[in-house]
């Protein structure tokens, strides 16, 4: 049987299946994968929940289901690093004609996978707490994609120029720290300086919780921060592609 | 018939300064071709910018005529190459790796299952398609990889080190899949008599350089109707003395040693081994 290979520019179906290689197969053999990275922000809500007498409750919420996203997409950082160094699965797929931006995809979308269980059950602690409006919900899924291609970036970026397994642990604790214990997530954004916010920036989970707490509270759209999150994720794709170690 | 691969004054030197490729020349043109050597020889090197991974500081080099830097994408749709020490994501099952790769080379998902679900069986893992990797032995891990080749459909097929580290039972499995394999096949290894079970034409790099390529009887040649002399002679690897000499000369030398108090020397038949160690010998000379 000889079958004839897809030849055109974008390969979706290897996304599709690195998709159920990686973030369906975490799901099903790995529970353990999704409690882990509920285990965070859970108690921080549970913790929010007693300091605030239940007052910041829904800030947290919000917060909870950014931090999954950007904790998940960050995750990717030890997972290239490992795919590359330990199991050599980058050269596999790059003698296979994979581009970056397709394995970049895969991983994203993999790990968007199995964040799914934990934003399921925000979604619905969300609802009790009477916090989403279909319009909020909308917005909310829309802004945890771009924020999932900004730190998917950001994690390969790193990851791929990682050159011992262990360093890319400690670089992604620290970078999961810096890009979703820092930014406002937990509670209100005003809470901080504005001068604060401005190296907080950086991190997508920023303008991303800025957005979503002005629409919660205010119901305003903040086209300021939606533009900075939009231009960060540019930003941070083409560095990941341009700095990505991908072929040597 | 056509070269599968060939180079020209093919160099590598890394950041480093480690020069892994040296002006190598290389042609190789049979259905199963070893690229041997010792640890640090340049053969990974080789394989990776063969296999488009890598690029070359300088010299050019073809596959199947291709270009491995012009025509990389071509190429690619062409070839399979399984990483030196590749390991299965233990979490994931053979079957998602399968078609997870096979996939990548562009096959469809419906295309992709079917494949997948044919290589694993005929390398022996069709009872364990679904379960989680970490599950398997040694042997059947690295038989994912082979079921990833014999399924990719590819005319060449690069298989660096496929057993390094497996058991003596788990390497002959695994011999026996890659014969299995359809298309052209450039093995490296560091084991002799890998290259002598399975391959046609078995090319010798040593620091970067090809120093003899031919098929096994062209290599022995040299060692025709000699053996191997071991605890006496000019070639010294770590304390082991070696010579190579006729039988009637060995005989000779063993009564000699004896009359002399050596009792520690022993008759061995000369193998690849021995003309690896040989062109160590030579270019050491040189």
């Amino acid at each position: 049987m000889v079958l004839k290979l897809k030849t055109s520019k974008f390969n979706w179906r290897f996304i599709l299946a690195f998709v159920w290689f990686y973030g369906y197969s975490s799901v099903k053999r790995g529970y353990y994968y999704v409690l882990s990275y509920l285990a965070l922000p859970l108690s921080l809500l549970f913790f929010i929940y007693i300091v605030s007498r239940g007052h910041l409750v829904q800030y947290a919420i919000l917060g909870g289901i950014i931090s999954i996203i950007t904790g998940n997409a960050l995750t990717a950082i030890g997972d290239t690093s490992f795919f590359k160094l330990e199991l050599k699965i980058q050269e596999l797929l790059i003698a296979a004609d994979v581009s970056p931006i397709e394995y970049l995809l895969g991983i994203g979308l993999g790990n968007l996978f199995y964040s799914l269980p934990g934003l399921l059950l925000y979604i619905i602690l969300g609802f009790i707490y009477k916090i989403f409006s279909l319009q909020l919900l909308g917005l909310t899924i829309l802004i945890l994609v771009i924020v999932m291609v900004a730190a998917t970036s950001l994690a390969y970026m790193t990851g791929s120029r990682v050159t011992h397994m262990r360093n890319s642990w400690g670089v992604g604790s620290f970078l999961s720290v810096i890009l979703t214990m820092l930014p406002p997530l937990y509670y209100p954004y005003t809470f901080l300086p504005k001068i604060a916010l401005y190296p907080l920036m950086l991190s997508p989970a920023t303008p991303a919780s800025i957005f979503l707490q002005d629409f919660m509270t205010k119901g305003v759209i903040n086209y300021y921060s939606i533009l900075i999150l939009i231009a960060e994720t540019i930003i941070y794709s083409f560095l990941a592609l341009k700095f990505g170690k991908w072929e040597e | 018939m056509e070269n599968i691969i060939e180079t020209y004054k093919l160099t590598k030197i890394y950041g480093n300064g480690i020069k892994a490729l040296d002006e190598l020349d290389l042609k190789l043109n049979s259905r199963i071709s070893c690229i041997i050597g010792r640890n640090g020889a340049g053969k990974t090197t080789l394989v990776k910018i063969l296999s488009t991974q890598l690029r070359q500081t300088s010299g050019e080099a073809f596959v199947m005529g291709y270009d491995v830097i012009k025509d990389k994408h071509k190429l690619r749709k062409m070839i399979c190459s399984i990483p030196q020490e590749a390991k299965p994501a233990g979490i994931s099952s053979p079957l998602e790796h399968l078609v997870m790769y096979l996939t990548a080379r562009g096959f469809s998902i419906k295309e992709s299952l079917n494949l997948a679900k044919m290589a694993l069986k005929e390398v022996g893992l069709g009872d364990f398609i679904d379960i989680s990797t970490d599950e398997l032995s040694g042997g059947m891990k690295r038989k994912i990889f082979v079921a990833m080749a014999l399924a990719s459909q590819a005319e060449v097929i690069f298989l660096d080190e496929p057993t390094v580290g497996l058991d003596p039972i788990s390497r002959l499995e695994v011999w026996g899949a890659i014969r299995e394999l359809k298309g052209n096949v450039i093995l490296t290894t560091h084991y002799m008599e890998e290259a002598q079970a399975l391959c046609d034409q078995i090319a010798i790099i040593d620091k970067g350089k090809a120093i003899k390529v031919g098929n096994l009887n062209e290599l022995m040649e040299p060692l025709k109707g000699k053996v191997r002399v071991e605890g006496i002679g000019d070639i010294s690897i770590g304390e082991l003395k070696i010579s190579y000499v006729t039988p009637d000369e060995a005989k000779k030398l063993i009564s000699e040693a004896k009359i002399n108090g050596n009792n520690k020397i022993s008759i061995k038949p000369v193998s690849l081994e021995d003309v690896l160690i040989l062109s160590g010998v030579e270019i050491e000379n040189e």
